[in-house]
């Protein structure tokens, strides 16, 4: 159970970090459009609510604790790997823009 | 912002994070080791793996630990540890020498099991609250640092907080570079705000009380009294039936039993709860029957309690304990990423620097900062090998054990600063993390040379806390070694 809330945690953090745009200009990517936002905006938002609410289930008493520090730890995973291997950042966005305009 | 205010701000978070920062990289990971004071315990102890893991406790077990408990009857601070998941055995503890110590009991046979003396984690706990210089003056140190800690928080939020907006999730990816150090400090200090909010208020929370001035009448004098006059009397409780009704007033198994003058009072173990409730059942000795009971907290104390029972983390089972662990780590890595980006940035400043006392003062500095980071690390690995070499039979070992950690720890310090004088950084910082990788990878082959009938005993009794302490411990050693040949390529910068 605790690496599906951990996974679930992280993707979390990773659509957090694709709804910005401050990265995306970083690395010289498209600014991310209204409705794509929108979309990673309220991923983040289920995805994170959902492991906060396994959290709960699972670890009866600390387990909105265990949820802030598993937060925290995943933020700092996904900063580092940023940081290191943008190129993963960089092929979900350039890949999930083509999809988008293919299906368009 | 006015700018004479963030100044201030800066000027503080840098000053009190350097000294409060020595203190403090000592402090997390003593820390982050405490948190399994009770496996390290264990591990100290190898001859319990001969034993397997039973949750019943007999008669006979309580009577021997009565009667071990008698020995020491006389000191403030003693009591009875019952087995719990973590700890499967019967402690007889008292304090002494600042810190626990005590015999292990079997919970069955009542037999009292032959280990070694150790420290264990108990030295690690005691270093970690006072420093092992005291309760008082060791605790009054750490209650200056606790606040000073607070507040290097507080201007670090202000200092960084316009920047780190911007600039979360971004970390240069170049790990010899000053501006990677500075990046991993403010991520990282800033992702584990909350965790380093609630250590701080929490560990100052712990602290403080004993400097309050205190109404009520002083434990030391009253028990005191309370043992001359149960010494008197000594008449052996029925333990069992007594544990029973406490188990059935706490619905589980109670974490310790103490003794007072009328009596027997036994303590709600703690990893049932978040709070550190100390919740109790008094039995009196002569009609075993209730005799008191702890209170219903009030909002203030729940949150109060709460808060010291984050800190001490003995509830939510395994992940919550590696989930802490690894916000320990992370936070001894910013505080060791703080102290080296300060040091760093002060060495290329040295260049234009002209005064001989300003450049020697940077470097002393410097030379501080290696040993504690590496004196501390080194310190807690020598201790546990020292506790694989020392004779088991010997009979001052708990003090050479703790003599080894703070030989080892003064002498790295010693050696770094020298090293920094001299001007040889890179040359002490690949010494001292080959030495540390070294003993960490070696010390699990010392260990199954040493304890192997032991150690296979354990995993043939499904009991793979050693194996996985040893695992630990070589990993530790693995990450130390990349680093060392990292350095090596790169040099340090």
């Amino acid at each position: 159970m605790f690496i599906l809330v951990i996974f679930i945690n992280f993707l979390s953090i990773f659509c957090f970090i694709c709804s910005i745009n401050t990265i995306r200009t970083r690395y010289k990517l498209n600014p991310s459009s209204g409705m794509e936002s929108v979309y990673y905006k309220t991923s983040f938002t289920t995805l994170n609510i959902l492991s906060l609410g396994l959290c709960l289930y699972c670890w009866n008493n600390p387990g909105w604790l265990i949820w802030i520090n598993l937060t925290s730890i995943n933020a700092m995973i996904v900063a580092l790997c940023l940081g290191f291997y943008p190129q993963f950042y960089i092929k979900w966005i350039t890949s999930s823009h083509s999809l988008r305009k293919s299906s368009h | 912002m006015n700018k004479n205010l963030f100044s201030f701000f800066r000027i503080c978070h840098q000053w009190f994070g350097l000294i409060g920062g020595w203190f403090l990289f000592v402090l997390f990971v003593s820390g982050t080791i405490s948190i399994y004071d009770k496996e390290i315990t264990q591990w100290m102890q190898p001859e319990l793996g001969m034993y397997a893991p039973t949750a019943s406790v007999s008669s006979t077990a309580l009577d021997q630990a009565y009667d071990s408990w008698k020995q020491h009857k006389q000191i403030r601070k003693n009591l009875i540890a019952l087995p719990s998941s973590r700890d499967p055995f019967i402690r007889v503890l008292h304090a002494q020498d600042n810190m626990l110590q005590g015999n292990v009991i079997h919970p069955q046979n009542g037999n009292i099991i032959p280990v070694r003396a150790t420290g264990g984690g108990y030295f690690i706990d005691s270093f970690h609250n006072n420093l092992f210089i005291g309760r008082f003056i060791g605790g009054a140190i750490l209650l200056i640092v606790g606040i000073a800690f607070i507040f290097v928080i507080i201007s670090g939020v202000v200092i960084y907080l316009p920047k780190i907006v911007k600039n979360a999730f971004f970390v240069y990816p170049k790990p010899h570079t000053v501006r990677f150090k500075s990046d991993l400090h403010t991520i990282s200090g800033f992702f584990f705000l909350p965790f380093l909010f609630v250590v701080a208020i929490s560990g100052v929370l712990f602290l403080a009380p004993r400097y309050l001035p205190n109404t009520q009448p002083l434990p030391n004098a009253v028990q005191t009294k309370q043992h001359k006059e149960f010494s008197q009397q000594s008449i052996r409780p029925d333990l069992l039936t007594l544990l029973n009704k406490a188990q059935i007033y706490f619905n589980t198994m109670p974490g310790a039993i103490l003794f007072t003058k009328k009596e027997v009072r036994f303590i709600e173990g703690d990893e049932k709860q978040i709070a550190r409730l100390k919740n109790y059942v008094a039995f009196d000795k002569k009609t075993q029957q209730i005799s008191s009971f702890s209170k219903k907290p009030t909002i203030i104390t729940l949150v109060n309690q709460t808060l010291l029972g984050i800190h001490t983390i003995r509830s939510g089972g395994h992940f919550f304990r590696v989930i802490f662990a690894i916000m320990g780590i992370g936070s001894s890595v910013l505080i060791a990423c703080g102290l080296l980006f300060y040091s760093n940035r002060k060495r290329n400043s040295l260049i234009s620097m002209h005064s001989i006392p300003q450049r020697l003062f940077y470097r002393i500095t410097e030379g501080i900062t290696i040993g504690i980071i590496m004196g501390t690390l080194i310190a807690m690995i020598t201790f546990l090998w020292s506790n694989r070499l020392l004779p088991a039979e010997l009979s001052t070992r708990i003090n050479w054990e703790i003599n080894c950690f703070f030989i080892s720890f003064f002498l790295v310090l010693g050696v770094s600063i020298m090293g920094s004088i001299l001007e040889k950084i890179k040359y002490t910082w690949l010494n001292l993390t080959f030495i540390f990788s070294g003993l960490c990878l070696l010390l699990p082959f010392l260990n199954y040379i040493q304890t192997a009938p032991y150690f296979m005993a354990a995993i043939h009794n499904s009991n793979y806390l050693y194996l996985i302490t040893d695992a630990v411990i070589f990993t530790c050693g693995i990450i130390f070694l990349r680093l060392f040949f990292y350095i090596k390529s790169k040099g340090i910068h």
